[in-house]
């Protein structure tokens, strides 16, 4: 209401406030104030002045635009109000002012020259508005609101932009081209000015990019591409890859600078996008397979640095595929010639030399993909494809005949470690049972690496003299990391049945001393339980009296502790510590309890024949003469001499106690026959695992159909594949066969309508 | 901005009245701000206010002060009851002057750019003229009648919704 009226309810107020009626003003004597404000405003930009106006003149423009924005004026023959009067005048002043002096000073101009000028123009103009919006703000607050009209700024910079840079802008453009390329070229350039000018296309939007994206980018990136596809082709045809790339990583650094330096903030991803286009996704496949230089040449080489530039490089344009695959083949062919490198030699003494080479390489290649390609998974997946396929290779020797599995191997590896832990040192040691569960981790035959794994463990932790049981904790811990607990129960129950029988040893002793019962020999009795153990050989043995007081009293000891549990006892797996009195003085013999049992059969006698031994000990006539050659064939530990050929036994070959047995150590080992994996225990591993890998690929036949009821054969295999990867990779054959088995048991049966179809049946 | 704060200004009203006043408070004003803002002014800068009287810019520097570090809330559009309802007990007091004052007030308001005052006081007489006739609004405010009979019709037709109302 105040505002509709404000015309008639002004000089009402006026009235009220001063009783006098003032004259009417007249508008162009008004106007002429104006312009003479405006024309001292022009000038002030040429002077040092530091004000174009003074508070008394600021005030009196202000309050001249105020009045004839309030007051009732004499408009005289002009049509419309005053206040539109005005806007048109503000619009008419400004733009004589663009076509007389600031046209004519940018005509004709060209670069550098241009440049200065327009950007100085420009800055003088934004000066010229914003006073003039600051004096005219009365009729920015009414008129131009409620009429809808352009603010006032906005006439300034519309005006600006048709008058004066619709006519330079593309002089302007390549300019600023000019300079980028001088830059590009290697010459400094005043990136200030640069930015300036960048701002004049970025400001004439009004604010949309639409005057910079149209009239100076669109021109930049052309000229970008046209620039790198030139630079690209010549640097491809003189320089290595290495070069190239150092050369196109600068390059991609500097657009970045400079773009961040002077350009809009959204041009610097599009610009680098179309240098990538040009310096990289054109040129990637002659760099990658430049020849002495591309990438097998880096790989081979090891040249951490540039591999590590071209992974960067790729990965801008997300294409590192064929790189990750030439380092796939790459790494598949080094391990092949590693297997093939070791086919036919002598595995039982290669064994460390063999796994330490794949341990090395897959280090070195961990270790790239880790840390120069970033842990990428196309590398990973890369790696592993490539371990994989050469890790499962066995090692056979036709001439041995033999045919040996990485399973056994590192196994065996382990073995040693394990059995010299001090060797290796405490420090080294973790990075060391990392990186073979790493290589682990490559194996198929997981299920074949833990059986052996447990019988190796088994012999370590009963027979070994020495064991790191924290090593082997760490160890089984690291393996169970990797395949689930499922996979290490069996072995952590070993670890812990060790520790228990500690403190039954302990419980024992106790029961000994409060029985009053005096054993004639140290007895360190373990407790095993069966399903964690591999099965041991039960034997037939004739126990010394001197070992049958100590079983007696241990049978009673845990009798009482415990209720239907059976002992059994396993003779093959014991030790014993002889002490045997020689005439230059005692010795402390360490050796199997088979060792020792034959040796105290010569407490009675001096010489027995072997089939006399073999019938007092009751064990198979084999293991007899392998335990008899033991003790004799050795320089070290020649305990018996015996008759007839040195190597060989015959059930007549007699043996007697070697009296003239001399060696200067007090504590003397027997060569223990269990420690080693024998032929026939390697067989019975592979019938083992085998038959284990029926019983679980039964189990996961029946888990799925359980679960689905109805299954096709082609999913049945693939699911149950998957199921079983972690522990092994089942034969689709074998697989069909345990089906085949299950249905003759009644577990599944065959569609009636489609063959390849099973259901299951509760 | 202690230093700045402390800096003041010198406003002169149509009277020839001068008032020193601290910029802090003063730059209510967009008429004044706008002026300080070129910088390089002398120490005390003379602004002159030809169009405001000493009398209601005292008042608007008074309104200042009390507001510059603390402004009033928003006034509601349109106003739904009365305005006294709706601002502050400071402001309530500010509003009790005679009505001529506070048409000049708006004058001021107006002129410097102080819009926060400029919504107040014109709240403050729609607020008074709230449920008057024309007749009486003309008579509390000295408006003559200019309408012809005709004119006058058709406006009241096309504002028929809002006396309905």
């Amino acid at each position: 209401m105040f505002l509709k009226n404000k015309n008639k309810q002004a000089p009402a107020a006026d009235k009220n406030a001063n009783k006098g009626v003032r004259p009417q003003t007249n508008f162009d004597e008004k106007w002429k104030v104006l312009q003479d404000g405006f024309d001292s405003l022009i000038d002030f930009l040429d002077s040092d002045q530091k004000r174009p106006f003074d508070y008394d003149s600021y005030a009196n423009l202000y309050n001249t635009v105020y009045n004839l924005c309030t007051q009732k004026v004499d408009t005289g023959k002009l049509a419309g109000g005053p206040t539109e009067l005005l806007y048109d005048r503000y619009k008419k002043c400004i733009s004589q002012y663009l076509t007389d002096r600031v046209v004519p000073s940018l005509k004709e101009k060209q670069g550098e020259i241009l440049l200065t000028e327009a950007v100085k123009r420009w800055r003088d103009h934004n000066i010229v508005v914003r006073y003039m919006v600051k004096l005219f703000n009365y009729l920015d607050r009414y008129y131009t609101k409620h009429s809808n009209r352009d603010s006032l700024k906005d006439v300034g910079l519309k005006c600006y932009q048709y008058l004066v840079y619709e006519s330079i802008k593309k002089d302007m453009a390549q300019a600023l081209l000019d300079k980028v390329l001088k830059e590009r070229n290697g010459e400094g350039i005043d990136r200030s000015m640069m930015k300036d000018g960048v701002n004049l296309f970025i400001e004439m939007g009004l604010n949309s990019l639409s005057a910079y994206e149209k009239d100076f980018e669109a021109l930049l990136f052309t000229d970008t591409s046209a620039f790198y596809k030139r630079e690209a082709a010549s640097w491809i045809v003189t320089d290595s890859c290495p070069e190239y790339m150092r050369k196109a990583e600068d390059r991609l650094n500097q657009e970045q600078g400079r773009a961040q330096a002077y350009l809009h903030t959204t041009t610097e991803s599009q610009l680098i996008k179309r240098v990538e286009a040009e310096l990289i996704t054109d040129q990637q496949n002659h760099l990658l397979d430049m020849e002495n230089s591309g990438f097998t040449p880096l790989l081979k080489d090891y040249k951490t640095e540039d591999l590590s530039r071209m992974y960067r490089l790729f990965k801008r344009i997300g294409n590192q595929k064929p790189m990750a695959e030439r380092m796939r083949d790459y790494v598949r062919q080094e391990g092949m010639n590693v297997v093939e490198a070791y086919q036919e030699k002598d595995m039982s003494e290669n064994c460390s030399a063999y796994i330490e080479t794949l341990l090395n390489l897959q280090e070195k290649y961990s270790k790239l993909v880790n840390v120069e390609f970033e842990k990428d998974n196309l590398f990973l997946e890369a790696l592993k494809d490539a371990f994989t396929s050469f890790v499962n290779t066995d090692l056979e020797s036709e001439t041995r005949k033999t045919k040996t599995s990485t399973a056994e191997l590192l196994s065996t590896y382990c073995d040693t470690i394990m059995k010299s832990t001090d060797k290796v040192g405490e420090d080294k040691l973790e990075d060391l049972l990392e990186r073979i569960v790493h290589l682990f981790g490559y194996i198929d035959d997981k299920d074949m690496f833990q059986e052996y794994y447990r019988r190796q463990l088994s012999k370590r932790l009963l027979v070994a003299s020495r064991s790191n049981h924290d090593a082997e904790r760490s160890l089984i811990a690291k393996l169970k990391m990797r395949c689930g607990a499922s996979f290490t129960s069996k072995l952590e129950g070993m670890i812990k049945d060790k520790s228990l029988s500690e403190d039954l040893q302990n419980n024992f002793a106790e029961f000994v001393d409060s029985s009053k019962k005096k054993l004639e020999i140290d007895f360190t009795p373990q407790v095993l339980t069966t399903g964690f153990w591999p099965a041991f050989k039960i034997d037939q043995l004739t126990i010394p009296e001197e070992f049958q007081s100590c079983l007696s009293s241990f049978k009673e000891f845990y009798d009482k502790r415990t209720e239907s549990r059976s002992l059994k006892w396993v003779h093959s797996m014991g030790t014993c510590q002889v002490l045997a009195k020689y005439e230059d003085g005692n010795k402390d013999l360490l050796m199997s309890t088979y060792q020792a049992c034959v040796l105290l059969l010569f407490n009675q006698t001096t010489d027995l024949p072997a089939q006399d031994i073999q019938k007092a000990l009751q064990l198979p006539f084999e293991d007899v003469k392998k335990n008899l050659l033991s003790l004799c064939v050795s320089k070290q530990a020649n305990i018996l001499k015996k008759t007839g050929n040195a190597k060989k036994v015959e059930p007549t070959d007699a043996f007697s106690v070697n009296e003239e047995f001399k060696n200067k150590n007090r504590r003397i080992k027997i060569p223990n026959l269990v420690l080693k994996i024998s032929k026939e225990e390697v067989q019975d591993i592979n019938n083992t695992t085998q038959e284990d890998r029926k019983h679980a690929i039964e189990a996961a036949i029946v888990r799925l159909m359980k679960a689905r009821k109805k299954m096709d054969h082609q999913t049945l295999v693939m699911d149950c594949s998957k199921q079983l990867m972690t522990h092994f990779v089942p034969d689709p054959k074998v697989i069909k066969r345990r089906i085949e088995d299950l249905i003759s048991r009644e577990y599944l049966e065959r569609d009636s309508k489609q063959t390849n179809v099973y259901n299951y049946l509760a | 901005m202690s230093d700045e704060a402390k800096k003041t200004v010198k406003l002169t009203s149509r009277d020839k009245q001068v008032f020193e006043v601290e910029r802090e408070i003063i730059q209510m004003s967009g008429l004044v701000r706008d002026m300080l803002e070129e910088g390089d002014e002398d120490d005390v800068p003379t602004i002159p206010v030809p169009n405001v009287d000493s009398k209601p810019l005292e008042r608007v520097i008074e309104y200042c002060k009390h507001h510059h570090k603390n402004p009033a809330e928003e006034i509601e559009k349109p106003l739904k009851g009365k305005i006294e309802d709706v601002i502050s007990e400071w402001d309530k007091k500010f509003l009790e002057i005679e009505q001529s004052l506070l048409i000049e007030l708006i004058m001021a308001a107006n002129y410097l750019n102080i819009k926060d005052l400029l919504d107040l006081t014109c709240a403050k007489v729609a607020s008074m003229m709230k449920g008057k006739s024309p007749e009486q609004i003309r008579e509390m405010f000295g408006i003559e009648n200019d309408f012809t009979p005709e004119e006058e019709a058709k406006i009241r037709d096309e504002n028929r919704w809002c006396e309905e109302a």
